[in-house]
């Protein structure tokens, strides 16, 4: 590992990193044993310095079974995944099925791509979250162990590598909205989908991109929470200019 | 060197967690700043409940820029306010005591401030300054700033640093005659403003009257529904005066609790309301500066309602509970950052 890999990869982690560094990143991770090893110490160790680390028993242990050991965890989860053979309700799974029974070169050809994307969107899906979520909290964590991993979210190789039907972490994970830095239009994953959906690898034809659907719900919550915020904050008159105004065309008080 | 930068994070880290402890002595110059810091503040908070003004501010929220008339006052020993929305659509905000409405060309939302005493903890910070004492809160870092200028007047700049993520810096500008805020800037962990509040004129000490706080033109006034009815000859059933306050114990309660809450933050209030003729539980949490709100809400029907949307410094988020409880949405709004309104949300669970 080159010392300018050392220092990208720092940058990457401290969020200083630019798209090109970034790329490079993931680059050499794919060849460069030292460099993966380096980011899953550094994140023990940021780990352990923000008091994230809550099972001691993990610490005692080498390094590997700490967190973030995202690739193994997603191969696990892949190889665990039941076969398609049972789903008969999406093209894409039929076209598999087919394609992994037949072994058709014009569907291997044509579907198969999408099925990789598939798996593709689920890993930058789970890396997108965990990295986001990296900045966990110095944190009140005495809640059950499941939401324990669902209050920090850096994955455990545990939780990942669970059986599909134990979806607690990842179930959350694929079901909070992401926000993407637009005031509205979010990425919703389609929970009323089937057992794939909800095992984490989020099918990218089950991710839609809908607009707030209740505008009006979430503009009663802001009034209602700018009262909250103005009796028990010191914040001054601040609450009242937030108050936002309710358009008449979205009244639904009968 | 960014490798060098980011060791050298981790070392200030460590540093700064082990000089925690030491917090309690005061021969450390950072303290002696932070009780200078709090003094300030402790001056603002008394501040507003002595002094009254009227002036003029503005606020911008990162896409949005607004004028807004202020009007603040004691009368009957109760705190009144009156911040009426200069530029956009007519709204009025008028708190007297423990209510706030908010007026609207054609509606009137109530919201009251019912503390549950039983379930609230002491907010921190707030409460103790409202007590009289002098308070440092915990989560956050006082800093004097430099002095400067502010509708004419002369301030005092206070910085208001978070020790973690979950919540938000502050600059405050305090009147250096009275101590009264007149600058607000919320910021982000990269020191973007999100928010900015800042009077651009003000006179302080004028005696005010009721009338002072009486409802302008071009917004609806309803005392209470039904008392004044409409002149279109609409019933009250039909009326648009929404009461967003709390209901009676008729309403079912929902078993739940968030299992993850930001350090810092103590239940200020749980309450049931109706909101938009759905009875909806809130459990409203503060650190004293920052507070953000639980929502949680029985659906007639399943349906995908998810999302999130963030204006200025808040965040508005719901999700739907796990199977089998994804009939419930739970709706987190507050001025926090996005991902400690996710955390929280993510870790409701029903009883």
């Amino acid at each position: 590992m080159t010392d300018k890999a050392r220092e990208e990869m720092s940058a990457l982690m401290d969020g200083e990193a630019t798209e090109l560094e970034f790329h490079r990143v993931l680059k050499c991770s794919e060849t460069d044993n030292e460099l993966r090893a380096s980011w899953r110490r550094y994140h023990v160790v940021r780990s352990v310095v923000r008091g994230e680390a809550r099972d001691k028993a993990l610490l005692t242990k080498s390094s590997m079974d700490m967190s973030l050991d995202i690739a193994t965890a997603v191969s696990q989860a892949i190889a665990d995944e039941p076969s398609y053979a049972d789903e008969s309700d999406s093209v894409l799974m039929r076209g598999n099925q087919v394609a992994s029974k037949k072994s058709n070169p014009w569907v291997d050809k044509v579907l198969r791509p999408f099925g990789s994307v598939a798996v593709a969107a689920s890993v930058s899906a789970m890396v997108i979250f965990g990295w986001q979520s990296t900045g966990g909290f110095n944190s009140q964590q005495a809640g059950a162990p499941a939401v324990a991993a669902v209050s920090t979210p850096s994955f455990s190789t545990k939780a990942v590598s669970g059986s599909v039907s134990d979806t607690s972490t990842i179930y959350a994970a694929s079901r909070i909205p992401a926000f993407n830095g637009r005031t509205n239009g979010y990425i919703l994953a389609d929970d009323s989908a089937q057992q794939v959906s909800r095992s984490g690898s989020i099918p990218s034809q089950d991710v839609i991109r809908l607009q707030i659907p209740k505008d009006d719900r979430f503009n009663r919550y802001i009034l209602s929470h700018s009262g909250n915020a103005a009796f028990n904050t010191v914040s001054g008159a601040i609450p009242y200019a937030r108050v936002v105004t309710l358009k008449s065309s979205s009244r639904s008080v009968k | 060197m960014k490798q060098v930068k980011g060791v050298f994070g981790v070392l200030v880290c460590i540093v700064f967690f082990q000089s925690l402890p030491a917090v309690g002595e005061a021969t450390n110059a950072g303290d002696v700043e932070q009780k200078l810091a709090a003094q300030w503040l402790q001056k603002m908070v008394k501040a507003i409940k002595t002094e009254s003004y009227q002036g003029r501010s503005i606020f911008h929220n990162g896409n949005r820029m607004m004028s807004l008339k202020v009007i603040h006052g004691m009368i009957d020993g109760e705190q009144w306010d009156r911040v009426v929305h200069l530029s956009g659509e007519p709204a009025e905000v008028l708190r007297k005591g423990d209510k706030i409405s908010c007026l609207h060309p054609e509606s009137t939302v109530e919201l009251s401030a019912e503390k549950n005493k039983l379930d609230a903890a002491k907010i921190p910070f707030f409460d103790a300054f409202n007590d009289g004492q002098l308070a440092i809160p915990d989560r956050y870092q006082l800093r004097m700033g430099r002095e400067g200028r502010v509708a004419g007047r002369a301030v005092q700049l206070i910085n208001i640093i978070p020790v973690d993520r979950a919540r938000y810096g502050y600059q405050l500008g305090l009147d250096k005659a009275t101590g009264l805020l007149l600058k607000t800037v919320m910021l982000n962990r990269k020191g973007k403003a999100l928010e900015v509040f800042e009077f651009v004129d003000i006179a302080i000490g004028d005696v005010l009257s009721k009338e002072d706080f009486a409802p302008g033109k071009g917004v609806k006034w309803l005392e209470a529904a039904g008392v004044e009815p409409s002149k279109e000859g609409r019933d009250s059933s039909e009326s648009n005066d929404v009461s967003d306050s709390v209901v009676g114990p008729a309403v079912q309660k929902i078993g739940w609790a968030a299992k993850w809450l930001p350090q810092g933050f103590n239940l200020a209030e749980n309450s049931i309301r109706n909101i938009d003729g759905v009875s909806v539980n809130a459990q409203v949490y503060s650190d004293g500066l920052a507070a953000f709100t639980i929502f949680m809400e029985k659906l007639e029907r399943v349906e995908n309602i998810e999302g999130s949307k963030q204006r200025g410094a808040t965040v508005a988020l719901s999700r739907r509970l796990a199977k089998p409880n994804d009939h419930f949405l739970v709706t987190v709004v507050g001025e926090v950052p996005m991902d400690t309104a996710m955390q929280v949300a993510a870790s409701v669970v029903k009883d």
